[in-house]
């Protein structure tokens, strides 16, 4: 066919490769992931008392609440690590993964007024979401590094290990596994709204089933099984054993769980790319 | 051959009608299972039947071929697709068959102001909605004096748009656009906002471009005179069809005679469903008789719809709908409007006459069309996707007075009452 040929720069077609991640035009269109971040951190906080603060003062109330609930009248171990570092870390990783997922999943209902008026590609919306949301992770990540560093100066020096240059890598690990599950809901809600509140929910929930407010150590061998399935909680722990060389995560469980987020992100691109096309006949 | 930009082969966009789905999760995998299965559905609507939620083509089998540095217009009456066929080219859309080659990078304008975040300032939304429009922060870094210049906007540039005035926020998004270095331009109904003297600049703006930077352009709009201003060359559609493809002036009056055409009443038996047969539609004078053109504006015109009524439910209307040459709606009419109990259809024949008002309409052309439906569940008779059309000629009696004679301008031209007090004031 004529079209198969080099004259023409772009060839619309009804069935396009529903894996393709067409990375040149996503560079291409790198100013526009760079000012869909800025326009998502600039205007969370306009008009508001505290502005940024508020992404600070968040995780430090949390962190305060979980310690009272948790340490103090639950009296739930810690796996002999500092109260204040085990809660903090727990809540800032929760929350960046929550709220990266929450955002993925909600991505074609808050862009559909330009989704539905000029073409992109689509894929630059869900990888602004994941920088935004790192910037809004990093600013927080940072207290818990000075809480860290503060503990280090005072009689934990054992902390310091090797292992810390490996949390770069299970932070791509979480970001993806987020993406991945928030992409393949995405698609769905676009259909039926409620599930995005239905989501909300079971995030908030899912919080207990996952090891933020406790160490896995902590589960008895009964339940350990639900939540070794729980491909977060690898993550989780993962991210622990590396600040503070404790916990009880597996090489099995790691390898469950990057193979969980695998399928996460092919199956949440697949349905993100068939659902682009698409999706403005339908919401 | 070599100059050809746009070649779209055989592309069909196919729109499932109504609802998509009846949007709970539970009902459609009840109805898709039901259709597996090959049992009644029973989530469908009483006289629904399964093929309603099919649909139609808006796109059907399209072909065509775009020179560089043409100006087309794209025009035909609502609902024949001429919006789904940009977006489908924009690619915000994806058609369901064919396939379209293009050369060169596309800018649409869809819609001013796409993206514009309200608690931004105009420099802000400057660079976001260029982003947007596909343009580097470079090519805006260099081109932002102009498109504020272009704006008007000037001090206020650095101020929230929510703050704007509408007149400001589209000039503003106008001048985005307009910058836009793209070989083709896609521009749909971009000039139905903003006042008049905006509107001539955009006009003349968009001119400009296609003229002396050989830019192609694809514009649809329901101003013929916008049209016939800006584009050399014109697309006909009607029910997702390229029914003509020629020069712009052979395609408006293509368009204006296609509209009045349309149907003739051999084929109304084809309005034949299982609530009614639509024996008659026609333009009556007082009297009875079939109405003589042109009618002036004093006459008394009346639409005549005579119904053989197979099936009563509750929620049926029926009237006609009323568009003018440019394919603007006048109004809808329906039998219900003047409520009353006993003025409800019954079963077997029913003549229900409705009035044109006097005084109202302007002189020219106007077409009328057939609509059915029951109400907020399901139209029988759709007036702007397939309905028998009636042509109206206005011409003369606009007033009794001998200061309005002639055509004013306007969509309407109504007497209306004036009081003059003078008597018994200094």
């Amino acid at each position: 066919m004529q079209f198969k040929d080099s004259k023409w720069d772009t060839v619309i077609e009804a069935k396009q490769n529903p894996l393709s991640l067409d990375l040149k035009q996503i560079i291409e269109y790198r100013d526009l992931v760079i000012l869909f971040v800025r326009r998502d951190i600039a205007t969370t906080y306009k008009q508001t008392i505290l502005g940024p603060l508020w992404y600070l003062f968040q995780p430090v109330f949390t962190t305060v609440m979980f310690m009272i609930v948790f340490g103090h009248v639950a009296r739930i171990g810690t796996d002999d690590i500092p109260p204040v570092l085990f809660y903090s870390i727990g809540v800032i990783l929760w929350s960046f993964f929550s709220s990266l997922l929450m955002c993925q999943a909600n991505v074609f209902s808050s862009n559909k007024d330009i989704f539905g008026k000029v073409y992109f590609p689509r894929l630059t919306a869900p990888i602004s979401i994941i920088f935004s949301e790192l910037i809004k992770f990093l600013l927080q990540f940072g207290i818990f590094v000075l809480i860290f560093i503060v503990y280090l100066f005072n009689g934990y020096a054992e902390f310091l290990s090797p292992g810390l240059l490996l949390i770069p890598f299970v932070l791509l690990w979480l970001i993806f596994m987020a993406t991945g599950i928030g992409l393949m809901v995405s698609s769905v809600t676009t259909k039926y709204r409620d599930l995005a509140k239905a989501l909300e929910f079971f995030i908030s929930m899912f919080m207990y089933a996952a090891p933020v407010v406790y160490p896995l150590s902590e589960v008895s061998e009964r339940f350990r099984i639900f939540f070794v399935l729980n491909p977060v909680t690898a993550v989780l722990e993962c991210f622990r054993s590396l600040c503070f060389g404790t916990g009880g995560v597996s090489l099995h469980m790691v390898l469950y769980s990057i193979g969980c987020t695998l399928i996460f992100v092919l199956l949440g691109v697949f349905l993100f790319n068939k659902n682009e096309k698409v999706f403005v006949d339908v919401i | 051959m070599e100059d050809i930009v746009i070649k779209a082969e055989n592309i069909g966009k196919y729109y499932r009608l109504g609802q998509i789905n009846t949007g709970m999760f539970y009902l459609d995998a009840k109805s898709w299972i039901s259709r597996k299965l090959g049992i009644e559905d029973k989530t469908l609507k009483i006289g629904e039947s399964a093929g309603d939620r099919n649909g139609f083509w808006a796109l059907d089998d399209i072909n065509f071929e775009i020179e560089q540095g043409d100006r087309v217009g794209i025009i035909g009456k609502n609902g024949a697709g001429k919006s789904t066929l940009l977006k489908v080219i924009s690619r915000v859309t994806a058609p369901t068959k064919g396939r379209i080659g293009i050369r060169g990078n596309v800018a649409s304008l869809l819609e001013v102001g796409t993206g514009f975040h309200h608690d931004m300032t105009g420099r802000e939304n400057i660079y976001l909605n260029g982003a947007i429009l596909g343009m580097k922060r470079a090519e805006i870094n260099e081109k932002i004096d102009d498109i504020i210049e272009f704006s008007e906007i000037n001090e206020h540039i650095d101020t929230p748009v929510k703050r704007y005035s509408s007149g400001m926020y589209v000039r503003l998004a106008f001048a985005v656009a307009a910058s836009l270095d793209s070989d083709i331009l896609i521009a749909d109904e971009v000039l139905a906002v903003g006042d008049a003297e905006f509107q001539k600049r955009a006009l003349g703006r968009m001119n400009e471009l296609s003229s002396r930077q050989g830019r192609t352009v694809l514009f649809v709009s329901h101003r013929m005179n916008a049209v016939k201003s800006l584009c050399r060359t014109g697309m006909l559609l009607d029910k997702g069809k390229i029914v003509l493809r020629d020069e712009i002036d052979k395609c408006i009056t293509g368009y204006q005679s296609h509209l009045y055409e349309k149907k003739s009443f051999e084929d109304l038996s084809h309005y034949d469903n299982e609530f009614f047969e639509l024996l008659e539609f026609k333009l009556v004078d007082q009297d009875g008789h079939d109405l003589a053109m042109p009618v002036e504006n004093h006459d008394k015109a009346f639409v005549r719809i005579e119904l053989n009524m197979k099936k009563i439910h509750h929620a049926f209307t029926t009237g006609y709908a009323i568009y003018n040459s440019e394919g603007i709606l006048m109004y809808w009419s329906y039998s219900v409007d003047d409520y009353d109990e006993n003025n409800n259809v019954k079963m077997g024949r029913n003549v229900l006459t409705g009035e044109i008002p006097n005084h109202f309409l302007n002189e020219g052309e106007y077409y009328i069309y057939f609509s059915a439906s029951l109400h907020y569940i399901q139209w029988l008779v759709n007036p702007e996707v397939d309905s028998p059309c009636l042509k109206l000629y206005v011409q003369g009696g606009l007033s009794e007075s001998p200061f309005w004679t002639m055509k004013r301008p306007g969509v309407c031209a109504p007497v209306l009452k004036w009081t003059v007090n003078n008597s018994g004031l200094i």
